[in-house]
């Protein structure tokens, strides 16, 4: 590079900024000490160069500084913090509810309560808690009473408030009880009755033969109900009359071998059944027929001896 | 930028500044409202601006502000430095006088341009951020400032010989 009139102010503009590089530099400044007048063009060239003068400086510094603004959290609120956690977490593990018995201490002895669930179980349905408790006896029937329901009898519950769903539910069955069927099952039972007490004096006719002038006979006890057996035959009074007037003078034993009598000459017979329950007196009358003969028996309910 | 970091731009970049301001307006009550308004608007911004860049937007706004001021005061500065040139120059004795006082006479970007290259040793890059010029831009009028500081002094040189 080689200074002349035309690029020295700019070779040497280049050389103060530090724009060449270190070859050409020592060639421009070869030249520049190698000639005088650009020697002291160089210098006023140097003179541009402004110096900052460092006794100049701003006063207001400080005015400028900011301080920090420091949020000072006290030590102590950190392990209050972890206190209050510790004391919450040690209240839920005393406190969570548990399916233990419950136990008291503070008199010294220990008294476990049974957990009980208290709430009724009323999505059951009623119907079955009628039929697991409720069972009804069948109907007695006694002398002065035509018809006997006897209240269901109930098995009761421990608990009070399942007792109060299964007394309602007894309730609501006592009042659907059909009154039919429980006449129909005490006929049932009448004529059950009836055929036994047959029976009975069947098996009596056929292991001893029959005669009217046995006394050794003893008469057959039958249990309640007593039954009135009036037999008819045919005479020249009227036949009733004639019942009337053989069972009163008679005695009962020999009433009953007089009707065993006749029932052993009995061939073919037909019996007749008239039930008659509605009455406030209910009876029940049998009609035996057979060839020359006609017997009619009435039957009542007495009076409960025991009542 | 946070708070820390803040003051430390304060105690490193505000001496420049000021001098900076100084050495363009002359005037140091006015260099001191610049610097005041240039940390204040730093403040404000101070989230957004990282430390790397802090110094070239210091004195971005230092020089935005400046050059305001300067054309508030245009017509009364013209009026004020207008046919003293002759008679002060006389009243320099050194070369650095001669100096300040040809800077005086600068055209505000080459003045600008030239302090900044010469005071705080910013590149051309940093200058043109700073003054809104291209680097050839920067370049042309430190050169021209540079020219006419030396013209300066080589006529004030023969008219004292």
């Amino acid at each position: 590079m080689k200074l002349n009139k035309d690029n020295y102010e700019l070779v040497m503009f280049d050389l103060l900024e530090g724009n060449l590089s270190e070859r050409d530099e020592l060639l421009v400044m070869e030249q520049i000490e190698g000639d005088e007048s650009l020697f002291r063009e160089w210098k006023l060239v140097k003179s541009t160069i402004l110096i900052a003068d460092k006794e100049v400086t701003y006063y207001g510094k400080e005015s400028l500084l900011k301080r920090e603004l420091v949020t000072v959290v006290p030590m102590f609120t950190k392990w209050m913090a972890v206190a209050a956690s510790i004391c919450i977490l040690a209240a839920v593990i005393v406190f969570w509810p548990q399916d233990k018995p419950t136990e008291i201490a503070d008199t010294g002895k220990k008294i476990e309560v049974p957990l009980e669930k208290v709430t009724p179980d009323i999505q059951e349905p009623l119907v079955d808690d009628f039929l697991v408790q409720v069972e009804v006896e069948n109907p007695q029937v006694t002398p002065n009473v035509n018809k006997v329901i006897r209240r269901p009898n109930v098995v009761e519950k421990q608990s009070s408030i399942k007792d109060v769903a299964a007394i309602l539910a007894i309730k609501e069955a006592i009042q659907n009880i059909d009154e039919k069927q429980l006449s129909k099952h005490y006929e049932e039972i009448q004529a059950n009755k009836l055929e036994v007490i047959a029976n009975q004096e069947k098996e009596i006719i056929s292991e001893r033969e029959p005669s009217i002038e046995d006394n050794k006979i003893e008469p057959i006890l039958l249990d309640e109900p007593e039954v009135k057996i009036v037999f008819e035959y045919p005479m020249e009074l009227n036949s009733k009359q004639k019942v009337k007037l053989f069972v009163t003078n008679n005695s009962p034993r020999r009433i009953k071998e007089k009707a065993i009598t006749f029932i052993a000459k009995v061939s073919n017979p037909k019996i007749r059944l008239k039930p008659n329950f509605k009455s406030k007196r209910p009876s029940l009358e049998i009609e035996l027929e057979t060839a020359g003969y006609q017997a009619t028996a009435s039957i009542q309910p007495f009076k409960n001896r025991n009542n | 930028m946070n708070t820390q970091e803040y003051n430390e731009c304060v105690k490193q970049y505000s001496d420049g500044i000021f001098r900076f301001i100084v050495k363009n307006m002359r005037d140091e009550f006015e260099a001191e409202n610049i610097v005041q308004n240039t940390f204040e608007k730093l403040w404000v911004r101070k989230d957004t601006v990282e430390m790397k860049t802090a110094k070239a937007y210091l004195f971005k706004i230092a020089y935005n502000n400046m050059i305001d001021v300067i054309r508030k005061n245009k017509k009364h500065t013209n009026l004020e430095s207008a046919g003293h040139v002759a008679s002060e120059s006389y009243e320099y004795d050194n070369l650095i006088e001669y100096v300040n006082k040809a800077v005086s006479q600068l055209p505000e970007k080459q003045k600008s341009a030239l302090t900044l290259r010469d005071f705080e040793g910013h590149d051309y890059r940093s200058i043109g951020e700073i003054t809104g010029m291209s680097e050839s831009q920067v370049k042309v009028n430190i050169f021209r400032a540079r020219k006419y500081i030396k013209e300066y002094i080589n006529k004030l040189e023969v008219m004292m010989l």
